[in-house]
């Protein structure tokens, strides 16, 4: 055998022992894992033997079951708050400036700014306080006392654009709740989002819980009352619920103690019930997490909190947050947040107010965390430590990241409605698997018995060819973690028919060359030789009808194009490469005068 | 084995005054029938609701009508689905989703009075899939009169949320989902148990999302056309390409027309198939070319005709051969594939035995005539350059 033979030899050998590798993982998951190594990522990795690489193929909503919806964003509505608070700040600007003004009006569905200034105003210095001050908003027109305007076009551009992306981000930030393994959450289009949740039956409460109007508040915690609780009777108390006391140094350093109640989510309404009539005016009951889940990690316990009802400040006027490390010690992390110049004046003024004071941050009405002011903040930078006592830098850092994102993304930027919603129960999925299997099966035996009744031995060296093919698409899928849909199953099936369109060529090429009386050997060569650029040829129109098919398509329609390009691309070297090495080492070593063709 | 033991001497180029007529009756059939019918949209396309469910037992479209007016659905279509015997069903609404146009209507005018006038309303929104609300009053308006409004309305109040953001009342309401009230009547209606899963799939798309989609479908098939045209026109030259693309589109509008005429259900899928079908027509009928091209070089002498048929001759056996591994391929999606996609087995049924047809009936013989028309021209104009 020559060299080059061997080289080829140990190709092929590697690119089948390659692709059977990649595929092990996915054959581990969908076959041998129980369903608690298939919870999470970490946990399959962890089950997986470690000689083996992380990564699958994945199964389609509509193989698995699960939720796709396409959630509008209305930016309009973004917009429109945008001027909303344009017009306010433009009202305290305007008299910051002493440039009294008759009315600020907001022309409803619009983004419009009506401003009437004072008969004694010169408009003249209104403008040049707007040039200078007010740069994102265009005057309209001008009519003596009365000046029409309107956020300028790339303001608008800007707004609508970073509507759209805050909004990916806190539908990420919700979706993540879910305990969904791999949710999809991907912007599409100009302003809507896609959102894939595997495994997940009920789109509605996903609805719900993604469009949900949603705000970020921040709202003073009044520990100092809590003592009305003291004389709630334990035996009052619904099942699970347990009071707890709690004391810190409060204003002034005077001791303060804290009531509170440890409870299992699903007794929030009956204490809330219990409690309303005991409070103040002017407070609520607020529930926040209470540290680590419990020990069987099912029921996650709550704490309460006693909240003034009346905002402090909103997220709104939040402009940035982000985590830092601490400069004294590297295991602390805390969150860095900025306020807008309106915002950090409230903010100032709040702190002042209440140092030594628990601020709690609501989000979605439920307090995310509940730090103590140390002191008044000015200039709208405030930092929020995270301290709970005996953590591992690790879980601090994820801590802070993650107060981060509800600071960051908290609360949707605009309402949200439903676009288009898919729902795949997981029996139709199971009964979509084995219909798509079967069809392949068959499919393919009818393929293989039709090579091998035609073309004999060739035919099922072609057979052979296509078998590969079929674990090398697997593998490859898995490789890239590429999405298995029903479609992408057909398109196997097709691929399987057409992967033989190469070895067709081929046979068909050699045997024109055996009759015009060539040596097996030399019609052979001939015909890989005549019908190589053919096949490039016509692969190619096929690999670009499904990479535009790729372009368009979503879901289950581009798992279709995936199959097609990654079986079209491998029948091209199964056939060429593969066959061709078989055949050279029978024509080589076994001088064969005749060809089962 | 081999279906043509010896070289075949078919005279297709001779024959294209028929098959090109045969074509021609087919591309115009179907064109006015799609214009004239339009096509069966499915879901995807259309927009709306379509659920898929499994009864106890068999049920009449206007049974369902009937047991499902009680929340105000009665323009439903009824259709059976999936295997015979299951009692499975399709319930479509198609084109809007818990709400129709005169549903939406009627809401405003009630929420309109809640507030006085309807000029009191100042924000009004009704989502595509009419579950959910946004509405903003001049007016004090409390939750209570909401929901006994949409009550009326047979509609559900899943949550209501105020905002506390203006002092005008403002409120975002998400209604009951037209799937849930579908499941919870029929349940009722014919007793099924609450552990059984009646409803197994709910799809609804948005009228926004659906031309969103149509769009999107003709864009890809006329991008895969435009590529497949380049791509001829560099990899052969000028007289191959026009050949390709009329064999495409008489490919395309033949699979589009068949299930404009037997009504079969057009939706993304087939769309898919349409394209896969404009790679494989074009992957015959650049062996075909290929092989013209192979010939022209090798007969030299020989007219453009017989260089032509001899290149269909030659690669006929490959050409039925592909073809018919491909439709065992189809044919099994078919039979064992199951009711999801059927449609897509269907169309790439049709479209494999399309455009087999049209490599060797069309593009072929376009080629020739073009040359025959290129020939006559340049030896009437004597002074033209030879390539």
């Amino acid at each position: 055998m020559e060299r080059g033979w061997y080289f080829r030899l140990t190709i092929v050998l590697a690119t089948t022992l390659g692709s059977l590798y990649m595929l092990y993982p996915s054959y581990f998951y969908y076959f041998k894992a129980t369903p608690q190594q298939r919870d999470s990522h970490e946990a399959f990795c962890a089950a997986l033997p470690s000689q083996f690489p992380c990564i699958k193929f994945n199964l389609g909503l509509d193989l698995q079951g699960g939720v796709h919806l396409v959630m509008g964003v209305r930016v309009d509505k973004a917009v429109e708050q945008r001027a909303d608070r344009m017009a306010d700040s433009l009202k305290e600007g305007l008299k910051e400036q002493k440039l009294p003004f008759a009315r600020i009006d907001r022309p409803k569905d619009t983004s419009e700014i009506d401003l009437v200034m004072a008969p004694t105003t010169s408009m003249d210095a209104v403008e040049k306080y707007l040039r200078r001050d007010y740069r994102s908003l265009d005057v309209l027109r001008r009519l003596n006392q009365e000046l029409m305007l309107d956020l300028s076009s790339e303001e608008k551009k800007y707004v609508r654009e970073a509507t759209v992306d805050q909004a990916i981000k806190t539908i990420r930030n919700r979706a993540d709740k879910f305990g969904v393994s791999e949710p999809v959450i991907a912007k599409r289009g100009d302003d809507s989002v896609l959102i894939q949740l595997p495994g997940i039956s009920d789109p509605d409460r996903a609805i719900a819980n993604i469009g949900r109007m949603a705000q970020l508040e921040f709202k003073m915690v009044d520990s100092e009352a809590t003592a009305v609780f003291d004389d709630v009777p334990a035996s009052s108390l619904p099942e699970g619920v347990t009071k707890h006391e709690d004391s810190f140094d409060g204003p002034g350093g005077k001791n303060i103690r804290e009531v509170s109640f440890l409870l299992p989510e699903t007794q929030e309404a009956a204490l809330t019930a219990l409690l309303e009539p005991k409070l103040p005016n002017d407070r609520d009951i607020g529930f926040g997490s209470a540290g680590p889940e419990s020990p069987n990690g099912k029921a996650t316990l709550v704490r309460t909190y006693l909240l003034h009802h009346r905002a402090g400040i909103t997220g709104d006027y939040l402009t940035d947050a982000h985590v830092q490390q601490s400069t004294e010690l590297a295991s602390d992390y805390y969150v860095v947040m900025t306020f807008d110049p309106k915002g950090a004046k409230i903010f100032e003024h709040l702190t002042e107010e209440n140092v030594r004071r628990k601020f709690a941050i609501v989000l979605d009405g439920k307090v995310t965390s509940a730090p103590i002011i140390e002191e008044k903040i000015p200039g709208g930078t405030a930092r929020i430590t995270l301290g709970r006592g005996g953590a591992d830098a690790q879980t601090k850092f994820e801590e802070a990241k993650d107060l981060s994102l509800v600071l960051k993304a908290g609360a949707l930027p605009a309402p949200v409605e439903v676009r288009e919603k898919r729902t795949v129960g997981q029996t139709l999925g199971k009964d979509a698997i084995t219909k798509g299997s079967r069809a392949l099966f068959f499919g393919m035996v009818f393929v293989l018995i039709f090579m091998v009744m035609y073309y004999r031995l060739s035919g099922f060296l072609a057979d052979l060819a296509v078998t590969l093919n079929l674990f090398l698409v697997l593998g490859v899928m898995a490789m890239f973690g590429a999405t298995l849909t029903l479609p992408g199953m057909a398109g196997i099936v097709l691929t399987v028919g057409m992967a033989v369109d190469a070895n067709v060529l081929i046979y068909e090429r050699i045997r024109e060359e055996l009759r015009v009386g060539k040596t097996p050997r030399a019609a052979i060569e001939a015909g890989y030789a005549r019908a190589f650029v053919t096949i490039l040829d016509s692969h190619i129109t096929d690999v670009v009808a499904a990479i535009v098919l790729f372009q368009y398509g979503s879901g289950p329609v581009r798992g279709f194009a995936v199959t097609l390009i990654i079986g079209i691309s491998a029948s091209l070297y199964t056939a060429l490469v593969v066959t061709r090495l078989i055949y050279d080492y029978f024509t080589a070593t076994r001088r064969v005068q005749t060809l089962s063709i | 084995m081999e279906f043509f033991s010896h070289q075949t001497k078919f005279d297709f180029c001779g024959k294209f005054g028929l098959f090109g007529g045969l074509s021609l009756t087919a591309i115009i059939v179907s064109i006015v029938t799609i214009s004239i019918w339009s096509m069966n949209y499915g879901i995807d396309f259309a927009g709306g609701y379509e659920i898929q469910a499994t009864f106890p037992r068999d049920v009449q479209e206007a049974e369902a009508r009937q047991l499902l007016s009680p929340i105000g659905l009665t323009d439903l279509r009824l259709q059976r689905y999936g295997e015979a015997g299951r009692h499975e069903y399709l319930i479509l609404f198609r084109e809007h989703g818990s709400m129709n146009a005169q549903d939406k209507v009627a809401l405003k005018v009630d929420f309109g009075k809640l507030a006085g006038a309807e000029s009191d309303l100042t924000t009004w929104s009704v989502a595509e899939s009419g579950e959910s609300i946004s509405a903003a009053f001049n007016q004090p308006v409390t939750e209570e009169q909401i929901r006994e409004v949409l009550t009326r309305h047979g509609q559900v109040v899943k949550d209501i949320n105020r905002s506390e953001r203006t002092d005008k009342p403002e409120y975002s309401i998400q209604l009951e989902s037209l799937s849930d009230r579908i499941d919870t009547t029929l349940r009722k209606a014919f007793s099924v148990p609450a552990g059984t899963q009646m409803i197994s799939r709910v799809e609804f798309v948005g009228p926004q999302v659906g031309a969103q989609l149509r769009n999107q479908g003709l864009m890809a098939v006329f991008y895969a056309m435009f590529f497949m045209l380049i791509y001829v026109a560099v990899r052969f030259d000028f007289f191959f390409a026009p050949g390709a693309i009329i064999a495409l589109l008489h490919d395309t509008t033949v699979t589009i027309g068949a299930f404009a005429i037997f009504r079969l259900e057009f939706n993304l899928t087939v769309v898919a198939a349409v394209l896969a079908l404009v790679g494989f027509s074009m992957n015959d009928t650049i062996v075909v070319y290929d092989r013209i091209r192979e010939n022209a070089a090798k007969m030299r002498g020989s007219s453009m005709r017989a260089i032509v048929n001899a290149a269909v001759n030659q690669t006929l056996s490959r050409t039925i051969l592909t073809s018919g591994t491909a439709f065992l391929s189809a044919i099994s999606l078919l039979i064992f594939g199951g009711a999801t996609i059927r449609e897509f087995a269907i169309a790439t049924t049709i479209g494999i035995m399309v455009g087999t047809y049209s490599s060797v009936f069309i593009a072929a013989p376009v080629f020739i005539l073009l040359h025959e028309h290129y020939d006559r021209r340049k030896s009437r104009a004597p002074n033209a350059v030879t390539a």
